[in-house]
Protein backbone atom coordinates (compact mmCIF):
# COMPACT_ATOMS: atom_id res chain seq x y z
CA UNK A 1 0.00 0.00 0.00
CA UNK A 2 2.76 2.45 0.95
CA UNK A 3 4.74 1.45 -2.11
CA UNK A 4 1.77 2.30 -4.32
CA UNK A 5 1.41 5.65 -2.59
CA UNK A 6 5.09 6.37 -3.03
CA UNK A 7 4.97 5.51 -6.73
CA UNK A 8 1.90 7.73 -7.10
CA UNK A 9 3.56 10.66 -5.34
CA UNK A 10 6.74 10.32 -7.37
CA UNK A 11 4.69 10.19 -10.58
CA UNK A 12 2.76 13.30 -9.63
CA UNK A 13 5.95 15.12 -8.73
CA UNK A 14 7.57 14.07 -12.00
CA UNK A 15 4.61 15.30 -14.04
CA UNK A 16 4.32 18.59 -12.20
CA UNK A 17 8.06 19.00 -12.46
CA UNK A 18 7.82 18.64 -16.25
CA UNK A 19 4.95 21.13 -16.41
CA UNK A 20 6.81 23.57 -14.24
CA UNK A 21 9.86 23.30 -16.44
CA UNK A 22 7.79 23.76 -19.57
CA UNK A 23 6.16 26.82 -18.04
CA UNK A 24 9.39 28.40 -17.02
CA UNK A 25 11.61 27.42 -19.90
CA UNK A 26 10.99 29.39 -23.10
CA UNK A 27 13.10 27.91 -25.84
CA UNK A 28 11.88 30.28 -28.55
CA UNK A 29 14.80 31.35 -30.71
CA UNK A 30 15.68 35.01 -30.54
CA UNK A 31 14.14 37.25 -33.19
CA UNK A 32 17.55 38.01 -34.65
CA UNK A 33 18.05 34.34 -35.43
CA UNK A 34 14.74 34.20 -37.24
CA UNK A 35 15.66 37.25 -39.32
CA UNK A 36 18.94 35.59 -40.19
CA UNK A 37 17.09 32.46 -41.28
CA UNK A 38 14.71 34.52 -43.39
CA UNK A 39 17.65 36.19 -45.09
CA UNK A 40 19.07 32.82 -46.04
CA UNK A 41 15.93 31.64 -47.81
CA UNK A 42 17.01 31.04 -51.37
CA UNK A 43 13.97 29.41 -52.85
CA UNK A 44 10.31 29.73 -52.00
CA UNK A 45 6.82 29.39 -53.36
CA UNK A 46 4.18 32.06 -52.89
CA UNK A 47 0.50 32.83 -53.29
CA UNK A 48 -0.82 36.39 -53.35
CA UNK A 49 -4.39 37.69 -53.46
CA UNK A 50 -5.27 41.36 -53.68
CA UNK A 51 -8.52 43.28 -53.92
CA UNK A 52 -8.40 46.95 -54.70
CA UNK A 53 -10.38 49.90 -56.00
CA UNK A 54 -9.26 51.99 -58.94
CA UNK A 55 -10.09 55.69 -58.73
CA UNK A 56 -9.89 58.23 -61.50
CA UNK A 57 -8.98 61.66 -60.26
CA UNK A 58 -10.12 64.82 -61.99
CA UNK A 59 -10.16 68.45 -61.13
CA UNK A 60 -13.65 69.84 -61.36
CA UNK A 61 -15.03 73.30 -61.07
CA UNK A 62 -17.58 73.42 -58.26
CA UNK A 63 -19.22 76.73 -57.43
CA UNK A 64 -16.43 78.65 -59.01
CA UNK A 65 -13.60 76.89 -57.26
CA UNK A 66 -11.55 73.93 -58.33
CA UNK A 67 -11.72 70.73 -56.40
CA UNK A 68 -10.05 67.39 -56.81
CA UNK A 69 -12.67 64.75 -57.30
CA UNK A 70 -12.04 61.02 -56.95
CA UNK A 71 -14.41 58.75 -58.78
CA UNK A 72 -14.47 55.02 -58.32
CA UNK A 73 -13.70 53.60 -61.73
CA UNK A 74 -13.74 49.87 -61.05
CA UNK A 75 -12.90 47.19 -58.54
CA UNK A 76 -9.75 45.30 -59.40
CA UNK A 77 -8.42 42.02 -58.15
CA UNK A 78 -5.15 40.21 -58.61
CA UNK A 79 -3.91 36.70 -57.95
CA UNK A 80 -0.26 35.90 -58.25
CA UNK A 81 1.43 32.59 -57.48
CA UNK A 82 4.53 30.63 -58.31
CA UNK A 83 8.05 30.06 -57.09
CA UNK A 84 11.30 31.89 -57.13
CA UNK A 85 14.91 30.78 -56.80
CA UNK A 86 16.90 33.81 -55.77
CA UNK A 87 20.29 32.19 -56.16
CA UNK A 88 19.65 30.93 -59.67
CA UNK A 89 17.69 34.11 -60.63
CA UNK A 90 14.93 31.84 -61.82
CA UNK A 91 11.22 31.95 -61.23
CA UNK A 92 7.87 30.99 -62.59
CA UNK A 93 4.96 33.34 -61.97
CA UNK A 94 1.31 32.84 -62.80
CA UNK A 95 -0.99 35.80 -62.57
CA UNK A 96 -4.65 36.66 -63.04
CA UNK A 97 -6.07 40.18 -63.11
CA UNK A 98 -9.75 40.89 -62.63
CA UNK A 99 -11.83 44.00 -63.24
CA UNK A 100 -15.22 43.97 -61.54
CA UNK A 101 -14.87 40.22 -61.00
CA UNK A 102 -14.22 39.49 -64.66
CA UNK A 103 -10.92 37.94 -65.63
CA UNK A 104 -9.32 40.29 -68.14
CA UNK A 105 -5.67 39.34 -68.15
CA UNK A 106 -3.61 36.24 -67.47
CA UNK A 107 0.16 36.20 -67.26
CA UNK A 108 2.62 33.33 -67.33
CA UNK A 109 6.14 34.53 -66.75
CA UNK A 110 9.33 32.52 -66.69
CA UNK A 111 12.64 33.73 -65.46
CA UNK A 112 15.62 31.54 -66.28
CA UNK A 113 19.02 32.63 -65.04
CA UNK A 114 17.97 36.25 -65.26
CA UNK A 115 16.32 36.00 -68.66
CA UNK A 116 12.64 36.86 -68.82
CA UNK A 117 10.11 35.18 -71.07
CA UNK A 118 6.44 34.38 -71.04
CA UNK A 119 3.18 35.72 -72.33
CA UNK A 120 0.14 37.76 -71.43
CA UNK A 121 -3.23 36.38 -72.42
CA UNK A 122 -6.17 38.73 -72.85
CA UNK A 123 -9.87 38.06 -72.36
CA UNK A 124 -10.45 37.42 -76.05
CA UNK A 125 -7.75 34.77 -76.13
CA UNK A 126 -5.08 36.92 -77.74
CA UNK A 127 -1.61 36.01 -76.50
CA UNK A 128 1.18 38.54 -76.46
CA UNK A 129 4.80 38.07 -75.44
CA UNK A 130 5.33 39.45 -71.94
CA UNK A 131 8.51 41.29 -72.87
CA UNK A 132 6.70 42.97 -75.75
CA UNK A 133 3.81 44.10 -73.53
CA UNK A 134 6.15 45.46 -70.90
CA UNK A 135 8.15 47.36 -73.44
CA UNK A 136 5.36 48.71 -75.62
CA UNK A 137 2.67 49.41 -73.06
CA UNK A 138 4.74 50.28 -70.03
CA UNK A 139 8.10 51.27 -71.49
CA UNK A 140 9.92 48.74 -69.31
CA UNK A 141 12.79 46.80 -70.86
CA UNK A 142 13.17 43.10 -69.96
CA UNK A 143 16.33 43.85 -67.96
CA UNK A 144 14.57 46.59 -66.02
CA UNK A 145 11.61 44.29 -65.39
CA UNK A 146 13.87 41.64 -63.89
CA UNK A 147 15.59 44.24 -61.74
CA UNK A 148 12.24 45.54 -60.51
CA UNK A 149 10.98 42.02 -59.85
CA UNK A 150 13.98 41.26 -57.65
CA UNK A 151 12.75 44.11 -55.45
CA UNK A 152 9.01 43.54 -55.67
CA UNK A 153 8.74 39.79 -55.06
CA UNK A 154 7.01 39.12 -51.73
CA UNK A 155 10.03 38.08 -49.67
CA UNK A 156 12.10 41.05 -50.86
CA UNK A 157 9.61 43.40 -49.29
CA UNK A 158 9.68 41.61 -45.94
CA UNK A 159 13.46 41.49 -45.93
CA UNK A 160 13.59 45.20 -46.63
CA UNK A 161 11.17 45.90 -43.80
CA UNK A 162 13.17 43.73 -41.39
CA UNK A 163 16.17 46.01 -41.83
CA UNK A 164 14.60 48.57 -39.54
CA UNK A 165 11.96 46.66 -37.60
CA UNK A 166 12.01 43.93 -34.99
CA UNK A 167 10.11 40.68 -35.07
CA UNK A 168 7.91 40.21 -32.04
CA UNK A 169 7.82 36.66 -30.69
CA UNK A 170 4.36 35.45 -29.74
CA UNK A 171 4.58 33.63 -26.44
CA UNK A 172 3.29 30.11 -26.85
CA UNK A 173 0.59 28.86 -24.53
CA UNK A 174 1.30 26.03 -22.10
CA UNK A 175 -0.59 23.62 -24.31
CA UNK A 176 1.49 24.62 -27.34
CA UNK A 177 4.68 24.20 -25.40
CA UNK A 178 3.74 20.76 -24.19
CA UNK A 179 2.51 19.64 -27.59
CA UNK A 180 5.62 21.01 -29.27
CA UNK A 181 3.75 23.24 -31.70
CA UNK A 182 5.51 25.67 -34.04
CA UNK A 183 6.49 29.12 -32.85
CA UNK A 184 5.01 32.33 -34.20
CA UNK A 185 6.56 35.75 -34.69
CA UNK A 186 4.75 38.88 -35.77
CA UNK A 187 5.61 42.14 -37.44
CA UNK A 188 2.73 44.59 -37.23
CA UNK A 189 2.42 47.30 -39.84
CA UNK A 190 0.46 50.53 -40.03
CA UNK A 191 -3.23 50.04 -40.38
CA UNK A 192 -4.86 46.66 -40.07
CA UNK A 193 -2.06 44.54 -41.45
CA UNK A 194 0.79 42.40 -40.21
CA UNK A 195 3.40 39.86 -41.21
CA UNK A 196 3.18 36.52 -39.42
CA UNK A 197 6.08 34.08 -39.45
CA UNK A 198 5.70 30.46 -38.37
CA UNK A 199 8.93 28.68 -37.52
CA UNK A 200 9.92 25.21 -36.45
CA UNK A 201 11.61 24.48 -33.15
CA UNK A 202 15.04 25.10 -34.59
CA UNK A 203 14.05 28.47 -36.02
CA UNK A 204 13.68 27.57 -39.69
CA UNK A 205 10.75 29.46 -41.21
CA UNK A 206 7.90 27.19 -42.21
CA UNK A 207 5.37 29.71 -43.46
CA UNK A 208 5.30 33.48 -43.89
CA UNK A 209 2.07 35.39 -44.27
CA UNK A 210 1.03 38.98 -44.83
CA UNK A 211 -2.54 39.76 -44.00
CA UNK A 212 -4.14 43.10 -44.67
CA UNK A 213 -7.84 43.63 -44.38
CA UNK A 214 -8.60 47.29 -44.09
CA UNK A 215 -8.45 49.99 -46.72
CA UNK A 216 -5.86 52.35 -45.37
CA UNK A 217 -3.89 52.77 -48.53
CA UNK A 218 -5.14 53.99 -51.88
CA UNK A 219 -7.88 51.66 -52.90
CA UNK A 220 -6.56 48.44 -51.39
CA UNK A 221 -9.33 46.59 -49.67
CA UNK A 222 -7.74 43.27 -48.86
CA UNK A 223 -4.45 41.51 -49.45
CA UNK A 224 -3.15 38.12 -48.41
CA UNK A 225 0.27 36.75 -49.17
CA UNK A 226 1.60 33.33 -48.25
CA UNK A 227 5.24 32.33 -48.61
CA UNK A 228 6.59 28.80 -48.19
CA UNK A 229 10.36 28.40 -48.09
CA UNK A 230 11.65 25.55 -50.22
CA UNK A 231 15.22 25.29 -49.00
CA UNK B 1 -8.97 68.09 -47.09
CA UNK B 2 -7.61 69.35 -50.35
CA UNK B 3 -4.00 70.29 -50.12
CA UNK B 4 -2.30 72.25 -52.77
CA UNK B 5 1.32 72.18 -53.49
CA UNK B 6 3.66 74.37 -51.58
CA UNK B 7 5.76 76.53 -53.71
CA UNK B 8 9.38 76.75 -53.10
CA UNK B 9 10.09 79.29 -55.73
CA UNK B 10 12.49 82.00 -54.88
CA UNK B 11 12.73 84.44 -57.68
CA UNK B 12 16.07 86.08 -57.27
CA UNK B 13 15.85 87.07 -60.83
CA UNK B 14 13.50 90.06 -60.81
CA UNK B 15 12.84 89.77 -64.52
CA UNK B 16 9.85 87.56 -63.88
CA UNK B 17 8.37 89.51 -61.01
CA UNK B 18 8.47 92.81 -62.81
CA UNK B 19 6.93 91.37 -65.89
CA UNK B 20 3.31 90.61 -65.12
CA UNK B 21 2.58 89.45 -68.58
CA UNK B 22 4.27 86.58 -70.28
CA UNK B 23 5.77 87.11 -73.58
CA UNK B 24 8.93 89.02 -73.96
CA UNK B 25 11.15 87.97 -71.07
CA UNK B 26 10.30 84.40 -70.09
CA UNK B 27 10.00 82.58 -73.34
CA UNK B 28 11.25 79.21 -72.48
CA UNK B 29 10.00 77.16 -69.60
CA UNK B 30 10.55 73.51 -69.36
CA UNK B 31 8.00 71.86 -67.19
CA UNK B 32 8.71 68.40 -66.11
CA UNK B 33 6.23 66.42 -64.14
CA UNK B 34 7.19 63.15 -62.67
CA UNK B 35 4.59 61.13 -60.94
CA UNK B 36 5.82 58.42 -58.67
CA UNK B 37 3.87 55.24 -58.38
CA UNK B 38 5.04 53.29 -55.40
CA UNK B 39 4.79 49.59 -55.05
CA UNK B 40 1.49 48.59 -53.52
CA UNK B 41 1.26 50.17 -50.10
CA UNK B 42 0.28 47.01 -48.31
CA UNK B 43 3.97 46.44 -48.22
CA UNK B 44 4.53 49.42 -45.93
CA UNK B 45 6.93 51.20 -48.16
CA UNK B 46 7.81 54.19 -46.03
CA UNK B 47 11.18 53.13 -44.75
CA UNK B 48 11.80 50.20 -47.01
CA UNK B 49 13.11 50.44 -50.52
CA UNK B 50 10.24 50.40 -52.90
CA UNK B 51 10.66 50.41 -56.62
CA UNK B 52 8.81 53.22 -58.31
CA UNK B 53 7.28 53.41 -61.69
CA UNK B 54 7.47 56.95 -62.98
CA UNK B 55 5.14 58.58 -65.41
CA UNK B 56 6.85 61.59 -66.88
CA UNK B 57 4.94 64.42 -68.50
CA UNK B 58 6.64 67.47 -69.84
CA UNK B 59 6.34 70.40 -72.14
CA UNK B 60 7.67 73.87 -72.81
CA UNK B 61 5.69 76.77 -71.42
CA UNK B 62 4.19 79.17 -70.80
CA UNK B 63 1.24 77.11 -71.93
CA UNK B 64 1.76 73.39 -71.76
CA UNK B 65 0.03 70.15 -72.43
CA UNK B 66 1.05 66.55 -72.26
CA UNK B 67 -0.65 63.22 -71.92
CA UNK B 68 0.64 59.73 -71.41
CA UNK B 69 -1.21 56.45 -71.47
CA UNK B 70 0.18 53.43 -69.71
CA UNK B 71 -1.05 49.87 -69.89
CA UNK B 72 -3.59 48.44 -72.21
CA UNK B 73 -7.34 48.11 -72.25
CA UNK B 74 -9.17 47.62 -70.01
CA UNK B 75 -6.51 48.35 -67.41
CA UNK B 76 -5.31 51.51 -69.06
CA UNK B 77 -4.32 54.70 -67.26
CA UNK B 78 -4.08 58.10 -68.87
CA UNK B 79 -2.28 60.94 -67.16
CA UNK B 80 -2.75 64.47 -68.43
CA UNK B 81 -1.50 67.89 -67.62
CA UNK B 82 -2.62 71.00 -69.38
CA UNK B 83 -2.31 74.57 -68.37
CA UNK B 84 -0.77 77.93 -68.45
CA UNK B 85 1.60 79.46 -66.03
CA UNK B 86 0.56 83.08 -65.97
CA UNK B 87 2.05 84.62 -62.94
CA UNK B 88 3.16 83.70 -59.51
CA UNK B 89 -0.24 83.72 -57.85
CA UNK B 90 -2.62 82.87 -60.60
CA UNK B 91 -2.61 80.05 -62.97
CA UNK B 92 -4.93 77.91 -64.93
CA UNK B 93 -4.76 74.23 -64.31
CA UNK B 94 -6.50 70.92 -64.51
CA UNK B 95 -5.30 67.38 -64.36
CA UNK B 96 -6.30 63.81 -64.57
CA UNK B 97 -4.94 60.44 -63.62
CA UNK B 98 -5.72 57.15 -61.98
CA UNK B 99 -4.65 55.89 -58.59
CA UNK B 100 -3.38 52.41 -59.34
CA UNK B 101 -1.55 50.71 -62.14
CA UNK B 102 -1.29 46.96 -62.53
CA UNK B 103 1.76 45.81 -64.42
CA UNK B 104 1.89 42.18 -65.59
CA UNK B 105 4.52 40.16 -63.72
CA UNK B 106 5.38 43.09 -61.47
CA UNK B 107 2.06 43.64 -59.73
CA UNK B 108 0.27 46.67 -58.31
CA UNK B 109 1.67 50.18 -58.23
CA UNK B 110 -0.11 52.95 -56.38
CA UNK B 111 0.11 56.61 -57.29
CA UNK B 112 1.50 58.67 -54.46
CA UNK B 113 3.14 61.83 -55.55
CA UNK B 114 3.55 64.31 -58.33
CA UNK B 115 6.64 66.44 -58.63
CA UNK B 116 6.93 69.38 -60.91
CA UNK B 117 10.13 71.01 -61.99
CA UNK B 118 10.17 74.33 -63.74
CA UNK B 119 13.18 75.75 -65.40
CA UNK B 120 13.29 79.31 -66.48
CA UNK B 121 15.23 80.55 -69.45
CA UNK B 122 18.30 80.95 -67.31
CA UNK B 123 18.23 77.25 -66.65
CA UNK B 124 17.53 77.63 -62.94
CA UNK B 125 15.31 74.80 -61.78
CA UNK B 126 12.53 75.15 -59.23
CA UNK B 127 10.72 72.25 -57.72
CA UNK B 128 7.06 71.90 -56.90
CA UNK B 129 5.74 68.94 -55.02
CA UNK B 130 2.25 67.55 -55.16
CA UNK B 131 0.72 66.52 -51.88
CA UNK B 132 -1.44 63.56 -51.15
CA UNK B 133 -5.13 63.91 -50.81
CA UNK B 134 -5.96 61.35 -48.15
CA UNK B 135 -3.42 58.98 -49.58
CA UNK B 136 -4.97 59.25 -52.97
CA UNK B 137 -3.37 61.78 -55.13
CA UNK B 138 -3.91 63.05 -58.57
CA UNK B 139 -1.66 65.23 -60.54
CA UNK B 140 -2.30 68.50 -58.85
CA UNK B 141 0.23 71.12 -59.52
CA UNK B 142 0.12 74.80 -59.96
CA UNK B 143 -0.02 75.27 -63.61
CA UNK B 144 -1.45 71.84 -64.08
CA UNK B 145 -4.65 71.22 -65.71
CA UNK B 146 -7.54 70.45 -67.89
CA UNK B 147 -9.01 67.06 -68.61
CA UNK B 148 -8.60 66.44 -72.29
CA UNK B 149 -12.27 65.77 -73.04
Amino acid sequence: MRKMLLILVITILAISGTIAMALAYNPMPASEIIVERINTIEKYSFMETVQSNQYFGKIKEINGSKKAVMELAYKSGGKRWGWIDLKAMSAEVFEEYYINDTLVMKTHAKLENGKLSGYVELKDGEKLPLTQVLREDYNISPEKAVEMFMHTHPLAVLKSKLKDSTLIPVKPSLRDKLLGADYTYKLPLEGNKEWKITVRGDGTPKKIELISSAPDSPGVVKAVIEIKPLN
Amino acid sequence: MLQFITERFKYKDSKFINDNRWGVQMKKWLILFVTGLLMLSIFESVAAYSPTYDVVLWDNGPSFYDTRTVGFWPAKCTYTIDGELLAYQTSYYEGEGCTELFIPFLGYFIFTQAIGIIENSDGIPHTLTGYLLQNISIILLRGMVRAPH
